[in-house]
This record gives structure tokens, C-alpha cells and sequence, in this order.
């Protein structure tokens, strides 16, 4: 059998694979329509009969002073505003005892066509209800006046209230979308699970295939096998700058750093959904809003964090990078534990901030290592394993601890974000060779070095490529992913479960190309056509979405927004080490990353209170607007600013320019 | 480039390469199943909550009525009785309670002598709350236990809130959705997965099967063969 035949012989079968998986999910989407729908009907059932309850109470009221029903007034507008309130009722219908009409009230959702032949069936209503079409409808009759001479009041007419039989089926949209959620949240899952403990045997059993696959006919197979464990970007991003000897443990670790990177993200996103309704049930001061008691312990968290930035990177060098990642993992875990017993707002402000000090401190240390372990021409591939696993988590985070808090209640969501945390703590401590590298470093780091902040501040390229790039672009995530969308999205009359699936859309955009970029970056060796594209991207998604104004708008606002950021993320992290690390031998890249972050993150914790000011001055079109245009400034700004910076194109694994080249093997040394 | 150890068992290794798609069919599977019980259990709990809501604006209502015209909370005399007939029409409606201005509870009326607690901060907040829109009263609704919650702002004639409105409901509809979708859920989600096992198995043992001919062949050609490289 040729190579062709078996590509289209596995592809298909792959393909039937797929198929069959749809097809399972269609048969399960089935079985819960059947289950559920009984359940479903009887509560419409019981809702219908309270909502005739209440109104038939209104009418005989009316009707008891002597009002016919045909002379009640207002009639439709109450209908109306029943029919707003109760979005699972079709249509009000009034009758008077004689069968005709006194009032016919339907929802939106139904033709006129419809309506024409509901009225028509209508009349022919049973004392106990009918099934009209696709319609089950309710009878409540109305009786008041004086006693007949049987004994019960006079039947005055009858209110007719009617409920789709399918309203399961009006749910299938988020059905789909749920289903499509599940299918995404599966492969993320089992995708890091594979990169981690795949190391062994699956892994190399599918590279065979793969290789037998594409073996051309006739030719014999290579006996050295792929590096274990790690997906063929990994491996490429240390082969080209590493000795063949360490790159096995090399890439052990760089596998190990992105399961802690995930697991301690994982614990973050977890608790995300429920976070801020969480606490503004916590014991808080009277005078304080809600928003502002659940905004105050985020503010917290999202501060330590930022000023764990700068700590981390002398942290790192003084005790080593296993006792770091441990310890950071360790106080996130704690933080988590202790936030499990606490009914206290105040107590939640310190956790918060002492979770956030941990998260931060476990996501600086990761870069710094990941940026030594990367070389010099594989840092932007190393860093984008980094984002890969902090936006794999942001991706299945939220729905797993929706889910989580759902079902078991917040204590339990934070205990299983706990686990999360002590899981990465454990395996930080087996961070073996990046420990014993740094050896030199450890004994004369310090905690935050003046010439380090020195440097960024009066470096004129760095501070440009902040304040123009770096700021803007996480101050119009912020704004946009924790403000506007949500805002627009309740605004347009959307659910928040519609808005948390418009924000995954900005983080599949991340994460599809995230990748990508980075593998470009570091393969020409440039970074600033990228930054660039990213910007316009960035400021793209907010034109079009002002241009669209609608949900479609709003979808484009997140994907495009995520897909521009995903190009900027890496190659900017590496280029601001660079351009510090091109200073000279006082520089400090690693120092400077962590000041990098700390800035950045501060200027995201701008970005609610700018989001909040624009909108309050041109309302959320303008806001949208607003950032879209300070993107396209800051991409202007940034190309301007940058303009003497060369960038080469080198062959793969060397460096073009000397001071790049000088900067990269300060970062060897080191590791 | 390794492409297959033949001292590895075909069983063993049709297991690991088809262990990998089959763990994502079954996350998959799993997660599907949990998140469409949950859906058909949010749909019914939706329903639960309006209907709630419904019985507390009946009673709101009556008590905004008496407000309006002057009379304070504690001299209505409508209000107790619209209380038990609202208990009387709605077995599920386990509390309903009036509140004053203060958080003070002036009227329960409840079905089994077990009154729950309810958080003073919460009324507290509720009170604290400006006026919204007109038509819409401001209500807070939250699931205890097995329990719906919902605190509803009675206002007067001036906008000011001149009592609360608590309404307790039984929420085991709901909760009964999701225990009884969900078994038949993972027993469809297990029998699926059975099914794809074996078609996923067949697949794979067919291309295990063929590297093996293929690398007995190539055991036995000689190695100066035409296209033979390394």
C-alpha cells in the first residue's frame, strides 16, 4: 500500500472516528430530551397554573365590584407585562363565558400565521386544557359574583395560557454551545495531561505511527526515536541551542514548568466564576456596594500580583528555582485552604492578596526559567509554552469551577482549586536541572536590584515599547474581557452565560495562534513586524466591533482581540529583554522582566477604571471606539520609537546582531 | 525516526494507541453528560425561580397597596390573610415572611414550624438598594440547601422601601432533574463509548497490523534495496 493510501485509508478512519463522536453526542443530546422533557413540561405546568392564579385573582376582583370582564380596563397591558416577565409562556388568551374574544396576547416569537391559527383552535378549549399544535395550553376559568343556585359563583369567561411543548428544544442552542464547550474543555485537558505524563509510552507509540505513516515505500526506518514526552514544538524550541546531552532534561523540565504554570493558572480560573458573587455575600462594611465589595478583594489579588513581579526574579536567584516555584505554589495553595474556611470579607482581602503574591510569584518565576531554558533563539517558542498553559487553564478553568460551585458550593470549588495548587507544589520540588544550573546565581541574587529598575526606567526603546505596547494592549484585554463586553453583552439583552462564551473567544484566539507567533518570531529572528501586527489587529477587533454593533460585533471584539494580543505576547516579552540585555554588562533581563510585568499588570489594573470613564463619557460604542483608537496610537507610537532597533534575519539558532548576541549569552550563562 | 519495537505485544500496543483518543471520547462524554444535566436542571430551576418570584410580587402587591394609601406595614390586615392563601395554593412554598424598614420580621407564616435564618446583612443590603425602574421591584434570589430564597422591596408611595417580602421555596424540582438525567446520561455516555472503543480498537489493530507486515518485510530485504536510507 502506497503512502497516499494509508494517509487516506488512517484519514478516513480518523474521520469515521469523528463522526462517530458527533454522533454519540447527538444520541446523548437525545436521551436528555427525553428524560428531561417530562420534568421540563410539568414545572411549565405548574408555573402556567400559578400565573393563572394570580391573574384570575386580579379579574374576579374586577369582576366581584361589578365590572364585566369586557369592561375591565387594562387588560392587555397586564398581559403584556406577564408575558415580558414570563418568557416561557407563548400567549394569554381571555374568552368570555359566551367564547368570545376579550383579549389575545402572544409573544413576539410567534408569526402571525400562527397566531391566526391558534385563535381559531383556541375556541374549542376542553374544561381541562388542550393541546393546541405545538402548544399545550392551561384553562383557568373566571368566576365571581353572586352565588348561582348550585352554589358556586357564575362562570364570567376563561383565561387561556399557553406554553410551548418543545421549550426544551428552545434550549438547544446553548445545548450545542454546551456540548461544543465539552468537546473543547476535553482535548485542552487530555492535551496538557499528554504533554506532562505522555512521556512514556503512548506518546512515542502515535510519533511511530505518524513516521510509518509518511514512510515513504521501500524505506528503511530510523532507529532514533522522538524525544519523549513533548509535543515537536517543544523539542524544536531547545534543539537548535542546546547540547543533545542535557536537551532530555531539558525539555523534562520545560514539560514540568508548563504543568505548574497550568495547575496553578487551573486554580486560579477555577474560582473565577463565583469569586465576586462570593464575596459580596461575605460580612463586609454596610456602606460599601456590592460591586465594590467583590471588586476590593480582586483589586487585592491583581496588586500583589503585580508587585510580586519585580520580587520574584531576585526570589529565584537567592533560593533557587525548585524552593521558589514550591513555595509560591505552597502560599497560592494555603491562600486557597484558608479561603475555605473563612466567612470573613476582611480575612478574604488577605487571602486574596496573599493567593495573588503566590500566583504572581509562580508565574514570574516560570518566565525567568522558561527564558533561560529557551536560549537565545528559542525564547519567544519557550515563553509561548508558558501563555499556551495559562490560556489552556483560562479556557477550561472557569466552566470547571462553574460547574464545581455550582453542584457543591464554593468551598468545595476552592478546595479542588487548593489541589490544583498543592499538586503544582509537589511537582515543582523535581525541577532538578534548572536548580543545579544557577548555581552562581543563588548566592549573590538579591531581592530587587535598584540598577535593574535604574536601567528599565532610563532606557528609552523599553520604556517606549511599555508605554506604547505593553500598557495599552493589557489595559484594552482588561477593559474590554472584564468591562465592555459584559456590559454591551447585558446591554443587547444577552445572558452572562452568553458572555462567557463571547470571553472564550478571546482566549481560542489566543490560544490558536499564540503558538504560531511565536514559532515565527523566534524562526526569522524578529519581533517587532509582530508587535506591530498584533497592534493592529488589537485596534481592528475594536473597530469592527463599533462598525457591527451587535452580537456578531462583540464576537469579533473578543476573537480578534485575542488573536492580536496572541501575536504581540511572546515576541514582546522577548524583546524587552533583549533591548535590556543590549545595554551592556550591567543589565539585568531577568530583573527587568519582572519590572516589565509589574508595569504591565499595573496598567491592566487600569483598564476597568478607564473602560468605567470612557463609558461614562461616550457610553460603551465609544469606549469600544475610544480603545481602539489609543491601540492604533500605541502601534504608531511604538514603530516610531523603536525605529533604530535592527532586527536580523539569521539563520535558525544563531543570533544577527553582537548586542543581541551578547544579551543571549548572558541568559546562556545562566543557564 | 523509531516506528514500532516488536518486542512490544500487538494487544499492548493496540491498547496505548487507542487509550489516547479514547480518553478524549471519554472526558468528552463525561463532560457532555454533566453539562447537559446541568442545563435541563437550569432550565427547571429557572422556572422554580420565576415561579417564586411570582408568589412574592402577589404578596408585595397587597403590601404595596397598604403602603400607598398611608397605612403602615404592621396594621395591614389584607396581608396575613393574602399569606395563607398564597401557602394554601402552593404546596412547595415552604416560608413567607414580612419584613419591616428595619429587618425586624413582623409576620411568618411556614409550613413546618422550621423557620430558616436569614442573614440580617442581607436585608440590610436589600433595603440599602436605591430605587431601580419603576416596574421592576429590586429582588435578590439565592439557593440555600435545598431551598430557593427570594427577598423582594415592598416601596410606598415615595419610592422608599417601607418593607421586604422573604419567600422560601422548595427547590427539590430542580435538584430532582439533575439526579435523575444524570445516571441515564453516563449509562448512555458508557454504552457510546463502547461502541467507539471497538471501532477506535479495529482502526488502530488494522495499522498496527500493517507496520508489523511491513517491518517483517523490510526485516528480510537486504539492505543495498533501491530507496533504502536512513
Amino acid at each position: 500500500m502506497t503512502t497516499r493510501w494509508r494517509l487516506a485509508y488512517v484519514t478516513a478512519l480518523a474521520g469515521v472516528a469523528v463522526l462517530l463522536l458527533a454522533a454519540a453526542l447527538a444520541v446523548l443530546a437525545g436521551v436528555a430530551r427525553h428524560v428531561g422533557s417530562p420534568l421540563v413540561v410539568m414545572a411549565l405546568e405548574r408555573n402556567s397554573a400559578t400565573i393563572g392564579t394570580a391573574l384570575r385573582i386580579q379579574l374576579e376582583r374586577a369582576v366581584s365590584i361589578g365590572i364585566g370582564l369586557d369592561q375591565v380596563v387594562g387588560v392587555e397591558p397586564v398581559l403584556h407585562e406577564q408575558l415580558t416577565r414570563h418568557r416561557e409562556v407563548s400567549f394569554f388568551a381571555l374568552l368570555d363565558a359566551q367564547q368570545r374574544w376579550i383579549a389575545f396576547v402572544a409573544s413576539p416569537r410567534l408569526t402571525m400565521a400562527e397566531q391566526a391559527s391558534l385563535r381559531r383552535g383556541l375556541l374549542q378549549v376542553s374544561p381541562d386544557g388542550l393541546t393546541q399544535g405545538a402548544y399545550r395550553v392551561a384553562r383557568t376559568p373566571i368566576a365571581a359574583g353572586p352565588p348561582a343556585e348550585a352554589g358556586s359563583p357564575p362562570q364570567q369567561g376563561v383565561l387561556l395560557i399557553g406554553y410551548p411543548l418543545n421549550y426544551i428544544d428552545q434550549q438547544v442552542d446553548a445545548l450545542v454551545l454546551d456540548l461544543a464547550v465539552a468537546v473543547l474543555i476535553a482535548v485542552l485537558l487530555v492535551a496538557e495531561c499528554l504533554r506532562f505524563a505522555g512521556q512514556g509510552a503512548v506518546w512515542r507509540e502515535w510519533a511511530g505511527v505518524r513516521a510509518f505513516m509518511l514512510l515513504p515505500p521501500g524505506e528503511v526506518p530510523d532507529a532514533s526515536g522522538p524525544k519523549p514526552g513533548l509535543a515537536p514544538d517543544q523539542a524544536h524550541c531547545v534543539a537548535t541551542t542546546r547540547p543533545p546531552i542535557d536537551a532530555d532534561r531539558r525539555l523534562g523540565d520545560i514539560a514540568r514548568l508548563r504543568m505548574v504554570v497550568f495547575l496553578v493558572a487551573l486554580s486560579d480560573e477555577l474560582c473565577r466564576p463565583f469569586l465576586a458573587i462570593h464575596a459580596y455575600h461575605l460580612d463586609g462594611p454596610l456602606l460599601l456596594s456590592n460591586a465594590v465589595l467583590a471588586g476590593i478583594p480582586l483589586t487585592a489579588f491583581l496588586l500583589t500580583w503585580a508587585f510580586s513581579q519585580p520580587l520574584g526574579v531576585g526570589l529565584l536567584r537567592r533560593h533557587g528555582a525548585s524552593a521558589c516555584l514550591s513555595g509560591a505554589a505552597g502560599l497560592t495553595a494555603a491562600g486557597l485552604l484558608a479561603t475555605m474556611a473563612t466567612d470573613s470579607w476582611y480575612a478574604l482581602i488577605a487571602l486574596r492578596a496573599l493567593t495573588g503574591f503566590g500566583f504572581g510569584g509562580v508565574l514570574i518565576f516560570a518566565q525567568a526559567l522558561l527564558l533561560r531554558l529557551g536560549g537565545a533563539s528559542g525564547r519567544a517558542q519557550a515563553l509561548a509554552q508558558f501563555v499556551a498553559a495559562v490560556v489552556a487553564a483560562g479556557m477550561c478553568g472557569p466552566v470547571i469551577g462553574g460547574l464545581l460551585a455550582v453542584k457543591f458550593g464554593a468551598v468545595l470549588a476552592f478546595g479542588v482549586a487548593a489541589a490544583c495548587a498543592l499538586t503544582a507544589m509537589f511537582l515543582a520540588r523535581g525541577l532538578h536541572l534548572v536548580e543545579k544550573s544557577e548555581g552562581a546565581l543563588v548566592a549573590s541574587g538579591r531581592v530587587l536590584s535598584m540598577v535593574a529598575v535604574r536601567n528599565t526606567v532610563r532606557h528609552p526603546a523599553l520604556m517606549a515599547l511599555m508605554v506604547f505596547s505593553s500598557i495599552p494592549g493589557k489595559l484594552a484585554s482588561t477593559a474590554v474581557l472584564l468591562m465592555l463586553v459584559p456590559l454591551y453583552s447585558i446591554e443587547m439583552g444577552h445572558s452572562p452565560s452568553v458572555t462567557g462564551r463571547l470571553l472564550l473567544l478571546f482566549f481560542m484566539g489566543f490560544f490558536l495562534v499564540s503558538g504560531v507567533s511565536a514559532r515565527w518570531s523566534d524562526r526569522w529572528n524578529v519581533r517587532k513586524p509582530f508587535i506591530a501586527i498584533g497592534g493592529l489587529v488589537s485596534a481592528a477587533a475594536c473597530f469592527v466591533a463599533c462598525a457591527l454593533d451587535s452580537l456578531w460585533g462583540l464576537c469579533a471584539l473578543c476573537g480578534l482581540l485575542g488573536l492580536g494580543q496572541a501575536w504581540v505576547a511572546s515576541p514582546q516579552i522577548v524583546l524587552a529583554t533583549q533591548l535590556i540585555e543590549a545595554r551592556g554588562a550591567s543589565a539585568d533581563g531577568e530583573m527587568a522582566l519582572g519590572l516589565y510585568r509589574l508595569v504591565e499588570r499595573l496598567g491592566g489594573a487600569l483598564g476597568p477604571v478607564l473602560a468605567a470613564a470612557l463609558i461614562g463619557q461616550w457610553g460603551l460604542r465609544g469606549a469600544v471606539l475610544g480603545l481602539g483608537v489609543l491601540l492604533t496610537l500605541g502601534c504608531a507610537a511604538t514603530a516610531w520609537a523603536l525605529r533604530h532597533h535592527r532586527e536580523g534575519v539569521p539563520a535558525a539558532g544563531s543570533d544577527a546582531s553582537p548586542a543581541r548576541a551578547k544579551g543571549s549569552s548572558a541568559v546562556e550563562g545562566r543557564a | 525516526m523509531t516506528i514500532a519495537n516488536d518486542a512490544v505485544p500487538v494487544g499492548r500496543r493496540v491498547a496505548r494507541l487507542a487509550g489516547l483518543p479514547l480518553a478524549g471520547c471519554a472526558v468528552v462524554l463525561l463532560f457532555a453528560a454533566l453539562l447537559v444535566s446541568l442545563r435541563l436542571e437550569k432550565a427547571v430551576g429557572d422556572l422554580v425561580d420565576d415561579r417564586v418570584a411570582l408568589l412574592a410580587s402577589q404578596l408585595t402587591e397587597v403590601v404595596e397597596g397598604g403602603l400607598r394609601f398611608g397605612v403602615p406595614v404592621a396594621d395591614q390586615s389584607e396581608t396575613v390573610r393574602k399569606m395563607r392563601a398564597l401557602m394554601d395554593s402552593d404546596a412547595e412554598l415552604q416560608t413567607l415572611a414580612l419584613l419591616d424598614d428595619t429587618g425586624k420580621v413582623l409576620l411568618v407564616q411556614d409550613r413546618d414550624g422550621m423557620v430558616p435564618a436569614l442573614s440580617p446583612r442581607r436585608v440590610q443590603r436589600l433595603l440599602l438598594q436605591p430605587p431601580g425602574r419603576a416596574v421592576e421591584r429590586y429582588t435578590r434570589s439565592w439557593r440555600e440547601h435545598s431551598s430557593v430564597h427570594t427577598l423582594m422591596q415592598a416601596r410606598d408611595a415615595t419610592g422608599t422601601t417601607g418593607a421586604v417580602i422573604w419567600a422560601v421555596y422548595a427547590a427539590q424540582a430542580s435538584q430532582a432533574v439533575f439526579e435523575r438525567t444524570l445516571p441515564p446520561l453516563l449509562w448512555t455516555s458508557v454504552a457510546l463509548l463502547a461502541g467507539l472503543a471497538l471501532v477506535v480498537t479495529a482502526g488502530v489493530g488494522w495499522v498496527v497490523l500493517a507496520m508489523r507486515q511491513r517491518l517483517g518485510r523490510q526485516a528480510t530485504a537486504p539492505f543495498s534495496e533501491p530507496g533504502a536510507s536512513s
